[in-house]
């Protein structure tokens, strides 16, 4: 069946239309505000006039729209970012991350692909002076965007297609091993996840960021029937299953061996065996196939 | 009433009853709809959400279909862009529908997309002749495609363009009878562009063939700084329109009622308790 073009017309004038959408709203006033002033002349003379509504009041709320849209996107998939940066500052990353890499996906989260990297690259520079007393450390800005960035790989996750772990083939030693889609480990320096998991929808300043602690936190998270769920891991169990994920069930298990301290070497083959048995039953591991 | 769309692929389809009462299927709810049940006829899902290899999503989907019908409401067709089709997209349409089941599916007479750059809006097209001709061989595409019903749904505005020579009753009537489709009827996206173009929402139903109405659509919205009304989702429904629907009813009925609720989406039974005013405006 013959689809057919759009007419050139109309094609131009929505070309128009969208970089009208894009126009980025003023943050001078703070508050974000239309552009009007920057619309293309085109498109104003294209759209109905009225007395009581000029053409340009009517193709702002468009405009609005776009960004508020994409912006509480953003904040949805980054929620533990936005909670930490407060909505303003984050939303100033967002639009500039947006206008860089405006969304070609039908899924409006995807409009969020790419984010994480543009904020590790470009965190920083406050936007104004005012911004740097109370700017959070780089480190925990790219902690929390890891966090949102591993809740969000999870979530998307297709069902693994990979084998479920065998108890027999472990004894083996030699099948590789890699985490289930569904799952994801996190080290945190900062009560990160804490802070994500108190946000409520009114929450858009920023979040006091508590001290520091003393030593990491280790997590394996899981995306569940009933959502997320979380697991708290020893540091050795946090680093034999980031070895898992990169390398075979032996070749992981001599590397865990040659970083753990002589005082804990004679644990080491309890911890193994248990931490592969709440492995097997949680489904975190998968055979890799061949 | 007997509705004149077509039928697909020869085996009986689920079917939605003409006064069956559904409610837009929103992913705050998922978990108390499975936990409630709650006493509605069908729900409707947003087709973007759920064309995903993602598990989380298809499994509480699949969970819902199971107690109930679900028809399938797009936003991201981009039917009057230049970029249609997307086939990749169809394919994945395509295959939720078959998936679910669906009763029809449907999306909006619109523009998402230009430029490669999705939109995440619905932006309104000229009404013009030409487009006509575009759009109802576009919809028939979509409709071979699905093999099952498709309709258009008429859009909230706030531009109309000079160039436009038809009524948006006149060109949606067209278009919609040109491809032997649907209609969604937003009776409160009606009631919305008629205060923000000056015309009379009773003459829109008027001039509309019922019988193509797979269903309608009711939702809340507010009123802009600037005095225009928006398609916010966010509210319960006017009163305004409830009395619109209730002409629609008198003049078009019976045809199923589906409730939407985009933002600041209250518990499930507000919802459910808003859906039955429908019954109420029905029996007046």
């Amino acid at each position: 069946m013959l689809v057919p073009a759009l007419p050139s017309w109309v094609e131009e004038l929505q070309q128009k239309f969208g970089r009208l959408l894009r126009v980025p709203l003023r943050r001078e006033t703070g508050w974000l505000r239309a552009d009007i002033d920057a619309y293309e002349r085109h498109i104003i003379d294209a759209v109905v006039d009225s007395v009581a509504h000029h053409a340009k009041e009517r193709l702002a709320i468009y405009n609005r729209q776009y960004w508020f849209r994409l912006l509480s996107a953003l904040q949805t998939e980054f929620p533990s970012l936005a909670r930490l940066l407060g909505h303003w500052t984050f939303n100033g990353y967002a639009m500039k991350f947006l206008l860089q890499s405006p969304p070609q996906h039908f899924d409006l989260s995807h409009a969020a692909d790419g984010f994480a990297d543009f904020v590790r690259e470009g965190y920083g520079a406050p936007e104004r002076d005012s911004d740097a007393a109370r700017i959070p450390p780089q480190r925990a800005v790219r902690e929390a965007t890891s966090i949102d960035e591993s809740f969000r790989k999870i979530f998307q996750a297709p069902v693994s297609a990979s084998e479920p772990l065998n108890a027999d083939a472990v004894q083996v030693g030699t099948i590789k091993l890699r985490l289930a889609t569904n799952v994801a480990l996190i080290q945190e320096h900062w009560p990160l996840l804490d802070i994500r998991d108190a946000i409520r929808p009114e929450d858009e300043s920023a979040a006091v960021l508590p001290e520091r602690y003393l030593t990491p936190k280790h997590w394996l998270i899981q995306r569940t029937s009933s959502g997320f769920g979380r697991l708290a891991l020893e540091p050795l169990e946090f680093t034999l299953l980031s070895l898992l994920d990169q390398s075979s069930l032996a070749e992981a298990i001599d590397r865990l061996d040659a970083v753990t301290p002589a005082e804990s070497k004679d644990s080491l083959p309890d911890l193994i065996r248990s931490c592969l048995s709440i492995c097997r039953k949680h489904g975190v591991l998968v055979a890799q196939p061949p | 009433m007997t509705t004149c769309l077509p039928s697909t692929r020869g085996s009986p389809r689920l079917r939605i009853a003409r006064n069956a009462l559904g409610l837009g299927l929103r992913q705050v709810h998922y978990t108390e709809v499975l936990e409630s049940l709650p006493e509605v006829d069908y729900f409707e899902a947003i087709s973007e959400n759920f064309m995903t290899d993602a598990a989380s999503p298809l499994h509480y989907l699949g969970r819902v279909r199971a107690k109930y019908p679900i028809v399938l409401h797009g936003v991201g067709l981009n039917l009057l862009g230049a970029d249609f089709p997307d086939e990749e997209y169809l394919d994945r349409l395509c295959r939720l529908a078959d998936l679910v089941d669906a009763p029809f599916v449907t999306d909006h007479l619109c523009f998402t997309s230009s430029e490669h750059h999705r939109h995440h809006d619905l932006l309104p097209v000229p009404h013009v002749p030409e487009l006509v001709e575009v759009a109802a061989a576009r919809a028939a595409y979509v409709q071979k495609r699905l093999g099952r019903p498709f309709g258009l749904e008429n859009l909230s505005s706030y531009v109309s363009y000079k160039s436009s020579t038809l009524t948006e009753w006149d060109f949606i009537s067209a278009i919609v009878e040109q491809a032997d489709c649907g209609l969604l009827l937003d009776v409160n996206n009606v009631f919305v562009s008629s205060h923000n173009h000056s015309f009379d929402p009773k003459t829109y139903l008027e001039r509309i063939d019922f019988s193509r109405v797979l269903q309608v659509h009711m939702a809340g919205h507010s009123r802009d700084p600037s005095g225009l009304i928006v398609d916010t989702h966010d509210h319960l429904v006017a009163d305004s329109v409830w009395t619109l629907y209730k002409y629609a009813w008198q003049i078009g009925g019976p045809f199923p009622t589906l409730l939407e609720w985009d933002d600041k989406i209250p518990p499930l039974p507000v919802l459910v308790d808003e859906l039955r005013k429908a019954m109420g405006a029905r029996a007046c």
